[in-house]
């Protein structure tokens, strides 16, 4: 039975799922929101739009045989240590399906992405897609998640990956200096929550309920989102932390694990709060990072706009198409992987270059070829 | 409380090796006297804490770091090998591969930490799962002592973490090395070979103790 703030909600969702042009602000909202989606029916809706999925159009698979990726070995070995994701209450059968099923997903998305790497915890997050929607749900959302919000982590290195945790020192410097100073002195470096930004905190939430609300969150915010999470998170212990040794052990022991009795909806406004007073540009600006080096940064203008022009499920149903995304003009330059002042030079230089050879030309005319024009010679009438 | 003049050390270990060897599993059973078919894959690094009652006047704490076996978090643990005294690497008797890439651990190991000495730090051998040894491919498992002599190690034990096999037997092969290390070497520290209990507040140690 539902309570009465869900029932408002479903309404409300419904109405911004029905419009004939999908009202994905309006879901952003609710996803972030107190509660946030709270019910798989609605994420199974929902979820594909946020991130601009169109359910009635999975191109099937069709590349190399599955069981022959060079990195199946591997990924069956987390896929079969992932039961503590599973519910309970999943007979042997059915935790055996879907652990292929999870496999399945994994190599499809590597296969149909060979630039990209596997690495340990993105079963983490397959799995709660598929836990609420089934294989082609989860294809179909992660599909979009690792060519952004997760491109960073499928380098071949994890260089990317260390910048994006970079983030959260000029983070909490910003809020706690204290707190910032005491983890630095303690020499305990940010790995502990590497665990998180990778699985989405698939990895140390203990149950799907809650991976699935952090789901709704991160799918709606900003990429860097779980960044500002992970701060909230620490931040909201720093009594604690100040409280232990000041010493790596002590600290990584403390912070690596996520307390029993912490509120995911405290947390998440509390992240929110942080993304505004500190959005990334800022925190790139106070520890000397350059954000057009992340994809995942780079390319969430691009990704964000795409969203925007969605078509409702009925019509969908229909083979209806959604229309294309309004173009901007920055589409037009290279790709976003690029710094912005390239993709600008890259605009500017070929204009530049026609306006030099213009005036090469208009000079050379005026100035070389005037004296050889000849005085009209008077005809003779 | 324990009496006056006993001895406390804080060591840390390192346990390395390829994913899914059983690392954790070790860990936890050493730590934890308790075993699961369903732990994780680690990603980054965990760290658990055991004390140990070496004797009627020392007491010891080891720190068990337990590294990510997948290769790409390696150059990110690196910062966890720092002031490590002693190291398990493990591999899993039922797959060659894992036995194969232990000599890369060995290298990465004595490549990112030396003893204060610069010797490299005492290695155990660990070959996990020898439960199922009958799916093995080491036909005859002594020729371990020859391997381990080549390769640097200090010793070797077959382990099961299942059957509580060989684990104990281990850490106590590696912290008598540890301790015999620590009372050869000449530390920079004066009080470097050890506290006295009491002057601990009763929370983790300090770092000043080991090496």
């Amino acid at each position: 039975m539902w309570l009465h703030w869900q029932r408002e909600k479903e309404l409300q969702i419904d109405e911004a799922l029905r419009s004939s042009l999908v009202d994905v602000e309006a879901l952003r909202r609710h996803a972030v929101s107190m509660g946030g989606l709270f019910h798989s029916d609605i994420r199974r809706r929902v979820w594909p739009k946020l991130v601009g999925v169109n359910m009635y159009h999975i191109k099937p698979y069709e590349g190399a045989p599955l069981t022959e990726h060079k990195d199946r070995a591997q990924v069956l070995l987390d896929v079969r240590r992932c039961s503590r994701r599973i519910p309970e209450h999943y007979s042997e059968t059915r935790r055996q399906e879907l652990q292929e099923k999870l496999l399945r997903v994994i190599l499809r998305l590597l296969s149909e992405h060979p630039d990209l790497h596997y690495y340990q915890g993105f079963h983490d997050i397959v799995i709660t897609f598929l836990l609420v929607g089934g294989e082609d749900f989860a294809y179909a959302i992660v599909n979009v998640l690792v060519q952004h919000h997760i491109r960073d982590f499928m380098d071949a290195d994890m260089d990317r990956t260390k910048v994006i945790i970079c983030y959260l020192r000029p983070l909490l410097r910003l809020e706690s200096r204290t707190l910032e100073r005491f983890i630095h002195k303690s020499e305990c470096a940010y790995y502990f929550c590497l665990s998180w930004l990778i699985t989405w905190f698939g990895h140390v939430v203990r149950r799907l309920d809650e991976a699935c609300r952090l789901v709704d969150f991160l799918l709606a915010s900003h990429p860097l989102m779980p960044v500002y999470l992970s701060g909230a998170i620490i931040l909201s212990r720093e009594s604690e932390v100040l409280a232990v040794d000041c010493e790596m052990a002590s600290v990584h022991g403390l912070l690596s694990k996520i307390p029993e009795r912490l509120s995911y909806e405290q947390v998440i406004v509390m992240a929110q709060q942080l993304f505004e007073k500190h959005p990334p540009q800022r925190l790139a600006r106070n520890e000397g990072l350059k954000l057009g080096t992340s994809s995942l940064i780079s390319t969430y203008k691009q990704f964000s706009r795409h969203t925007q022009n969605q078509h409702a499920d009925h019509l969908l149903a229909r083979g209806i198409v959604s229309p294309a995304p309004p173009r901007c003009w920055l589409d037009w330059l290279p790709s976003p992987s690029f710094s912005l002042f390239l993709r600008l030079l890259a605009f500017v230089a070929p204009v530049l270059l026609a306006v030099i050879l213009f005036w090469i030309r208009h000079h050379y005319v005026r100035t070389n070829m005037e004296p050889t024009f000849s005085p009209r010679k008077s005809v003779p009438i | 409380m324990a009496a006056q003049g006993k001895k406390e050390h804080l060591y840390k270990i390192l346990v390395i090796g390829d994913l899914g060897t059983g690392k954790t599993s070790i860990i936890k059973r050493y730590v934890h006297q308790f075993f699961s078919p369903h732990y994780r894959a680690t990603i980054g690094v965990d760290f658990a804490l055991k004390v140990l009652n070496w004797d009627n006047s020392t007491t010891i704490r080891l720190q068990l770091w337990d590294i990510a076996g997948q290769e790409r978090f390696g150059n990110m643990t690196r910062v966890y090998y720092k002031e490590a005294v002693g190291a398990f690497v493990v591999f899993d008797v039922t797959r060659l591969s894992t036995f194969e890439a232990v000599q890369m651990w060995k290298a990465d190991l004595d490549n990112k930490v030396l003893l204060p000495n610069g010797k490299a730090i005492p290695a155990v051998l660990l070959a996990n799962k020898c439960d199922l040894a009958s799916e093995g491919f080491l036909g005859n498992i002594n020729q371990l002592d020859d391997y381990c002599r080549e390769k640097g190690f200090h010793a070797w034990f077959e382990t099961s973490a299942k059957e509580n096999i060989g684990i104990e037997e281990a850490a106590r092969s590696l912290v008598a090395k540890i301790l015999e290390n620590d009372e050869t070497i000449d530390h920079p520290q004066p009080d470097g070979d050890g506290i006295r209990v009491g002057e601990e507040d009763g929370r983790a140690p300090k770092k000043t103790k080991c090496c």
